[in-house]
């Protein structure tokens, strides 16, 4: 039987996504889209971080660009026990002009943990085309 | 053409050091030595190393270890007499390729690595200090001052023959944040109470 995804976003995401759209509006378009090709088929939207060593993260953890090589970078996370495609990064401007070492990492991952643990429902949204706009 | 961080060398470094040795590398102080002993005829210095209880040392080795071993990059097997630990690659096939990456960042440093291994890599513990504390520069050094200084970039070091795309997936999976975040998730993810059923849904992201 086929999975059906679900894409799951954080608010930390989402503020993420709003700053790539302030710097770079005419990206929403295909920030969305990426988001639907994610769901749609998330083993093959994205290529996948083979060098990761992790064994619980190997083959979870995925790459895509969005509008092109050089322009933003989109990173989920593959969740196969729910069915979950979850929005882990998205670069707030184009590639180029981003630092991937100073971006905190930890401490956005910290606030998703505790609002996984708590079941904070409004830090989370499920983006499902079907609703419209 | 892309670009890579000192700290990302810093640990293809240490990675190139240990994936010389067949079954690790034994000893924290070992791996230590080796590194100042390949570092110091290279004209690219990843680490700074000062003179301290058993003579070279380097603290930023420590932490990119630890960081290594906590990515999973290298494996910690404690020595049968006790005394000290044994440093492993956790999968050799990581290291494909990246080989070649270091070479770029610093030319000639496999033929140092490989030439430092051979001579003292497999010497026992007392002679291999025996051999660092001959060195002339620590003995002309005085105790607790830097016998060799890191000389990298701040901006990173520029990788002729890799591209962007590759030069970022090595740059994050080397980030210990980056895997240690993405684990912090799976594990809310694993203990979630969040009913997914009652999460606001959205035609579109933004």
């Amino acid at each position: 039987m086929v999975k059906l995804y679900k894409f799951l976003a954080h608010t930390t995401f989402l503020e993420l996504a709003h700053q790539l759209l302030e710097n770079h509006p005419s990206l929403k378009k295909k920030l969305n889209k990426q988001i639907e090709k994610a769901t749609a088929d998330p083993f093959n939207a994205g290529s996948p971080m083979r060098r990761i060593q992790h064994p619980d993260l190997q083959g979870c953890v995925y790459k895509l660009w969005i509008g092109g090589r050089k322009e933003a970078r989109m990173i989920y996370f593959v969740y196969r026990k729910k069915s979950i495609v979850f929005g882990v990064y998205v670069s707030p401007t184009v590639r180029k002009k981003f630092d991937y070492d100073k971006f905190p990492w930890l401490q956005n991952a910290i606030e998703i943990y505790n609002d996984f643990i708590k079941g904070d429902l409004s830090k989370f949204r499920l983006v499902d085309p079907a609703v419209g706009i | 053409m892309g670009v890579i961080s000192k700290q990302t060398v810093q640990k293809l470094f240490l990675l190139g050091i240990v994936e010389k040795f067949r079954d690790g590398v034994y000893g924290a102080k070992r791996l230590q030595k080796l590194t100042y002993f390949i570092e110091k005829d290279h004209n690219k210095k990843p680490f700074t190393f000062k003179k301290w209880r058993y003579g070279q040392f380097s603290e930023e080795i420590e932490t990119v270890k630890e960081q290594l071993i906590s990515m999973g990059h290298l494996v910690v097997i404690p020595l049968k007499t006790g005394d000290g630990n044994q440093y492993r690659m956790s999968g050799k096939s990581f290291f494909n390729g990246l080989n070649k990456v270091l070479e770029t960042i610093l030319p000639g440093i496999h033929n140092m690595i490989e030439c430092v291994v051979n001579q003292i890599g497999y010497l026992p513990e007392k002679e291999l200090l025996k051999f660092a504390y001959q060195d002339p520069l620590l003995k002309a050094t005085r105790f607790g001052k830097d016998i060799l200084k890191e000389n990298l970039p701040e901006e990173g070091i520029r990788v002729p023959n890799l591209n962007d795309e590759d030069c970022e997936e090595i740059q994050l999976i080397l980030n210990p944040e980056f895997t240690s975040s993405l684990l912090l998730i799976k594990e809310g993810m694993d203990n979630s109470k969040l009913d997914l059923d009652k999460v606001q849904r959205i035609g579109q992201i933004i």
